[in-house]
C-alpha cells in the first residue's frame, strides 16, 4: 500500500515535470516577434508599424522633375527614378497588443506628427490655351491614391511655373480603367505634340512609352512599383530613354531602420522573409540588406518557395535568433499574410 | 488632325479583329459570349510571353489564336455538354482566364504572380518592328497596313468558311437549332466550333494589341466586349442594307474604326476625363437609335410602295 | 419500315407535374404506308412523332427504323432516316438564310459535313426545278431569306427539304394546323404529291378528321398515350367522320367534349 502511494507520487511528479517542460518548450515556440511589412495592407494584418508611400508627395516629386525638364532642359534619360522622400508612418496597435509588443513613445509620436505637406497650387500658372508648355496627364483609373499623384503633380508644376514666370496647359485625361483608352489617349498626346506626358499607373505608362517611341516626348511616370520590370527604364539610376519618373515602391530603407527604432537599439538582427521566385521581392530584400550593412544591423534572409513554406521558414528564422522580421511587398506572402500572423501567434 | 485620324484608324483595325470575333458569337451563333474579356488578355499574354521567349512573332500570333480557340472550346463544352447557361459559361471561362493569364505571363518572367508583361524592351521581337524596317514606315503606318492586310485576310477566310457545309451548319445553328437537329446537324459541335473561332479571333486581336501598346496586362480586357458590340452596332447602322456577307463583315470593320476615331476625337476635344464612359454609352445609344429609326423608315417606305 | 415496341415515356417523373405521355405504344408500319394519326389533345400523337425523332430519350421500349434500333441514338443522328415538318412554320427552316441555302443544308442531311462549298451550281439548277414543282413562284426567289416567306410557303419549303434527301419515314406533325384553310389545302396537296412521287412511308398527325380520312392508306386513333384504333385499306376508305366520333366515344368517355377532334 505504501509502495503504491509512493509510486503514484512519483508518477504524478513525473507528469508534472513533463508538462512543465512541455509548457516551457511551448513558451519557447511562442516567442512572438515584431514584424514590419513593406506594404501597409499586409502590415494591417501582421505588422506592428511601417512606412507607407504618400502619393501626393510622389506627385510633387514628379512635378519637380517635369519642371526641371520643361524649364531647365534637364535630360530625362539621365534623371534617376525617384522614390517617396516623405513616407507616412503608421502603427498597428492591435497587432502590437496581440503579440505583447510595446511600441516606443518616440515612434508613436512620429506617427501622429506625420501628415502630408501640401503645396498651394498657383492657379494663374495653369491656363486653358496659349501657354508656354502643354503637359498631357494620362491616369489609368479614378482612384484615391492615383488622384493624389495627379493633384500633387499639378500643384507643384504650377508653383514651379509661376516661379519661372511661365504658364502651362494641362490636358488631364483618365482612361477610366479601359486600357484601350491608354493607347488612344497616349497617341492623342503625341499627335497634339505635347511637351511632356505624365502617366499614372504601370499600364498607362507603358502605353505612353510605346506611343512616344518615335517622337521621344519625355514621359514621367508615377505609381509604378517596378519601373525596370515594367520595361520603362533601363535602370533606376540611369533610365536611358525618354522615360523616367517616381516609383511608389515601399520605402524599404526607412522600413528597415524603423525596426531598430521600434526595438530602441541598433544591436538588432533582422530576418527577411520573402518569396524567392518573385523578382520584385528579391529586389526589395537587397535594398533592405544594403540598409542593414550601412547601419551595421545583423540580418539573415529566408526565401520561401510557396505559401506552405511559411511555417518552416518562420521557425528557421526563430532558430537563427532574429529580433524582428521584415516582409517586403510580395504577392505570395500577401496571400499568406494571415498565416504569417497565426504562426507568429503560435497557433 | 491627320495623325489623330491615322492613330484612331489603326487602333480601330486591331480592335476590328475582336469585333469580328464578337460578331461570330453574338450575331452568327446568337450567343452572348462573355469569354471575350478574358480571351483578349489571353491572346496578349500568350503572344507577349512567346516574344519574351524569342519565338517568331508571327508564330506567336498563330499560337495566340489557337489558345483563344481552346478557351472558346471550353466555353462551348460548358454550354453544351454541361448545360451551363451561355452567359454563365462565358463568365466562368473569363474568370478562370484571369488566373491562367497571370500564370502564362509568369512563365516569361519566372516570377509568380506576374500581372503585367512589358514588351518595351522587346521591340525588335514584335511583329511591327521588322515590318517597319522593311517598309520604311513609322509604327502607326506599319500597323495600319498590317491591320488592313490581316482584316482583309480574315474577312476572306470567314467569307469562305461560312459558305462551306460546316460554315452553313454553324449559321443555321444560330438561327434555328431545332431545324438543325432535324437536318442531322450536331448543334453541340457547331456551337463549339463557332465559339472556338470567335475566341480565336478575339485572342488574335489581343496578340496584336499587346505588341502595339507595348505590354500585356491582366486587366486589359476590361470593357472589350462593349467595344466589340459597339463596333457591330455602328457597322450595322451604316451597312444596314448590306446583303452580301463580306460587305456585312466589312461593315463591322468600318464600325470598329469609326468607334475608335470618335473616341479619339472625343478625347481630343478636351471633354472632362471622367465623362469618357458616358460618351462611350452615348455613342452606342446613338448608333442603336439610328438603326431602329432607319429601320422604321424603311418599313414605312415599303408599305407605301405596296 | 418502322416498329414501335411498347414505347413508354413519362415527363417530369417523380414530381407533381409528372405526366404519363406514352403508355406502351405498339405500332408497325409497312414500307409505303401513309398513316394519319388523330386523337384528342394530350393523346400522345405529337409525342409519338417526337419519340421517333429522338427529341428526348424514351423511358422503355424499342424504336426500330428499317430494322435498325434507333432508341439510343441522339436526335441529329436519327435525322439520317427521317424527314420532318413541324406545326410551327418557323421551326422547319432557318429564317436568316436563303431559300437555296436551306435546301442545301437539307440535301446534306445524314451526310458528314465538310469544308466543301455549301452549295454547288448543279444543286442550284436542281433546286430551281424542284421549287417550280411547288408552283409558288419560289424558284425565282432562291436567294431570298426564308424569313420573308409566308407560313404556307415556309411549310411547302420545309416539305421539300424533308424529302429532298429521301427519308425512310416522313413525319408530319400537324403541319397545316397553323395555316389558313386554303393554304392548308395547298400544303396537303404538295404533301400528297411528294409522298406519292417518292413512294415514301409517312406519318401525319392532324386535328382534322376529314383530312385524316381523305389522306393516306391507314388511320390510327390515339388516346391517353395508347393506340386505340387502327384501320387500313378498304376499311379505311369507307370511314366517315361519324364513324370516327362513334369509335372514339366507345373508348373515351370525354370524347364529345373534345372540341379539337370535332373540328
Amino acid at each position: 500500500m505504501k509502495l503504491f502511494k509512493r509510486l503514484t507520487a512519483i508518477a504524478l511528479a513525473a507528469i508534472l515535470a513533463c508538462s512543465c517542460m512541455m509548457m516551457a518548450s511551448c513558451e519557447q515556440a511562442n516567442n512572438k516577434l515584431p514584424i514590419v511589412c513593406g506594404e501597409t495592407g499586409m502590415n494591417d494584418v501582421a505588422g506592428v508599424a511601417t512606412y507607407g508611400v504618400n502619393y501626393y508627395s510622389l506627385g510633387v516629386k514628379a512635378g519637380d522633375m517635369a519642371a526641371d525638364i520643361l524649364l531647365n532642359g534637364a535630360d530625362v534619360s539621365t534623371m534617376s527614378v525617384q522614390m517617396d522622400p516623405n513616407p507616412t508612418l503608421t502603427i498597428n496597435e492591435t497587432v502590437a497588443a496581440e503579440i505583447g509588443f510595446t511600441i516606443p513613445e518616440a515612434v508613436k509620436a512620429k506617427a501622429t506628427a506625420a501628415g502630408a505637406n501640401t503645396v498651394t497650387r498657383v492657379e494663374s500658372a495653369i491656363v486653358e490655351s496659349g501657354a508656354d508648355f502643354t503637359v498631357g496627364i494620362l491616369q489609368l483609373v479614378q482612384h484615391v491614391a492615383l488622384d493624389q499623384s495627379n493633384k500633387g503633380f499639378q500643384d507643384q508644376l504650377s508653383v514651379r511655373m509661376a516661379e519661372a514666370g511661365k504658364t502651362v496647359t494641362i490636358l488631364d485625361e483618365n482612361a477610366s480603367n479601359e486600357q484601350s483608352n491608354n493607347v488612344t489617349i497616349a497617341e492623342n498626346f503625341v499627335a497634339q505634340k505635347v511637351d511632356l506626358i505624365y502617366t499614372i499607373a504601370t499600364s498607362s505608362s507603358q502605353a505612353a512609352a510605346a506611343a512616344t517611341e518615335e517622337s521621344k516626348i519625355p514621359v514621367l511616370f508615377n505609381a509604378v512599383t517596378d519601373p525596370v520590370g515594367a520595361g520603362l527604364v533601363a535602370s533606376m539610376e540611369v533610365p536611358g530613354g525618354n522615360v523616367s519618373g517616381v516609383s511608389d515602391i515601399n520605402p524599404v530603407a526607412q522600413q528597415v531602420s524603423l525596426i531598430s527604432e521600434l526595438l530602441e537599439t541598433t544591436d538588432v538582427k533582422i530576418g527577411f522573409l520573402y518569396t524567392s521566385a518573385e523578382a520584385n521581392s528579391k529586389y526589395q530584400v537587397d535594398l533592405g540588406i544594403a540598409e542593414c550593412e550601412a547601419k551595421g544591423y545583423e540580418y539573415v534572409e529566408k526565401g520561401i518557395g510557396d505559401i506552405n513554406d511559411i511555417q518552416a521558414a518562420f521557425t528557421a528564422l526563430l532558430a537563427e535568433g532574429v529580433d524582428a522580421i521584415y516582409i517586403p511587398t510580395d504577392n505570395t506572402l500577401a496571400n499568406g499574410i494571415a498565416t504569417v500572423h497565426s504562426v507568429n501567434m503560435g497557433e | 488632325m491627320l495623325n489623330l485620324l491615322l492613330s484612331g484608324v489603326t487602333q480601330g483595325l486591331i480592335w476590328a479583329i475582336l469585333a469580328l470575333g464578337v460578331y461570330l458569337s453574338y450575331r452568327i451563333l446568337d450567343v452572348a459570349d462573355l469569354t471575350c474579356e478574358g480571351c483578349i488578355t489571353l491572346g496578349a499574354s500568350v503572344a507577349a510571353m512567346l516574344i519574351w521567349k524569342e519565338v517568331n512573332p508571327v508564330l506567336g500570333v498563330v499560337i495566340a489564336f489557337l489558345a483563344g480557340c481552346l478557351a472558346g472550346i471550353i466555353t462551348g463544352i460548358l454550354q453544351t455538354k454541361l448545360k451551363i447557361p451561355p452567359i454563365l459559361a462565358g463568365i466562368l471561362t473569363m474568370i478562370s482566364l484571369y488566373s491562367i493569364n497571370i500564370h502564362i505571363m509568369s512563365l516569361a518572367t519566372g516570377a509568380s504572380g506576374t500581372a503585367n508583361l512589358s514588351l518595351l524592351n522587346f521591340k525588335n521581337g514584335t511583329i511591327f518592328a521588322p515590318l517597319s524596317d522593311l517598309l520604311g514606315l513609322n509604327k502607326t503606318m506599319t500597323a495600319l497596313i498590317l491591320g488592313i492586310v490581316i482584316v482583309v485576310l480574315i474577312i476572306a477566310v470567314m467569307y469562305w468558311f461560312f459558305g462551306t457545309e460546316i460554315g452553313s451548319a454553324i449559321r443555321a445553328t444560330g438561327t434555328n437549332e431545332k431545324m438543325c437537329r432535324a437536318q442531322g446537324i450536331n448543334t453541340d459541335t457547331t456551337k463549339i466550333i463557332g465559339l472556338a473561332l470567335s475566341n480565336g479571333l478575339i485572342a488574335t486581336s489581343g496578340a496584336l494589341l499587346c505588341q502595339y501598346q507595348g505590354y500585356s496586362d491582366v486587366n486589359m480586357g476590361v470593357g472589350s466586349i462593349v467595344i466589340g458590340l459597339a463596333s457591330i452596332i455602328i457597322g450595322e447602322a451604316i451597312f444596314m442594307k448590306a446583303k452580301n456577307f463580306a460587305v456585312k463583315l466589312s461593315g463591322i470593320i468600318v464600325g470598329s474604326v469609326l468607334y475608335r476615331v470618335v473616341v479619339t476625337f472625343v478625347i481630343a476635344s478636351g471633354m472632362p476625363s471622367t465623362d469618357l464612359k458616358l460618351m462611350t454609352a452615348v455613342i452606342v445609344i446613338v448608333a442603336l437609335v439610328l438603326t431602329s429609326f432607319a429601320g422604321k423608315f424603311k418599313k414605312k417606305g415599303a408599305k407605301t410602295n405596296a | 419500315m418502322l416498329e414501335l415496341i411498347d414505347v413508354k415515356k413519362t415527363f417530369n417523373p417523380g414530381t407533381i407535374n409528372a405526366k404519363k405521355a406514352l403508355c406502351g405504344v405498339d405500332l408497325h408500319l409497312n414500307p409505303g404506308d401513309f398513316v394519319t394519326i388523330i386523337g384528342g389533345n394530350g393523346a400522345g400523337k405529337s409525342t409519338t412523332l417526337n419519340a421517333i425523332a429522338g427529341v428526348w430519350k424514351i423511358d422503355s421500349g424499342k424504336i426500330k427504323i428499317d430494322g435498325i434500333d434507333v432508341s439510343k441514338l441522339p436526335e441529329h443522328k436519327r435525322a439520317k432516316y427521317l424527314g420532318r415538318v413541324f406545326q410551327d412554320p418557323m421551326t422547319g427552316t432557318a429564317a436568316t438564310m436563303e431559300i437555296q441555302e436551306n435546301l442545301a443544308i437539307a440535301a446534306r442531311r445524314g451526310d458528314h459535313r465538310t469544308l466543301r462549298w455549301g452549295i454547288t451550281a448543279k444543286e442550284r439548277k436542281e433546286y430551281r426545278e424542284l421549287l417550280a414543282m411547288l408552283d409558288l413562284g419560289l424558284e425565282d426567289r432562291m436567294t431570298s431569306k426564308v424569313g420573308l416567306l409566308s407560313g404556307g410557303q415556309r411549310q411547302a419549303l420545309t416539305l421539300l427539304m424533308a424529302t429532298l434527301k429521301q427519308p425512310k419515314i416522313l413525319l408530319l406533325d400537324e403541319h397545316t394546323a397553323a395555316l389558313d384553310p386554303k393554304t392548308a389545302a395547298k400544303v396537303l396537296e404538295i404533301s400528297d404529291m411528294l409522298i406519292a412521287e417518292n413512294n415514301l412511308t409517312a406519318m401525319m398527325v392532324t386535328h382534322n378528321m376529314r383530312d385524316a380520312i381523305a389522306h393516306g392508306n391507314r388511320l390510327i386513333m390515339m388516346n391517353a398515350g395508347k393506340v386505340i384504333f387502327d384501320v387500313s385499306g378498304e376499311e379505311k376508305k369507307k370511314l366517315t367522320v361519324d364513324d370516327l366520333i362513334q369509335k372514339f366515344s366507345q373508348n373515351s368517355g370525354d370524347m364529345l367534349s373534345d372540341r379539337a377532334l370535332l373540328s
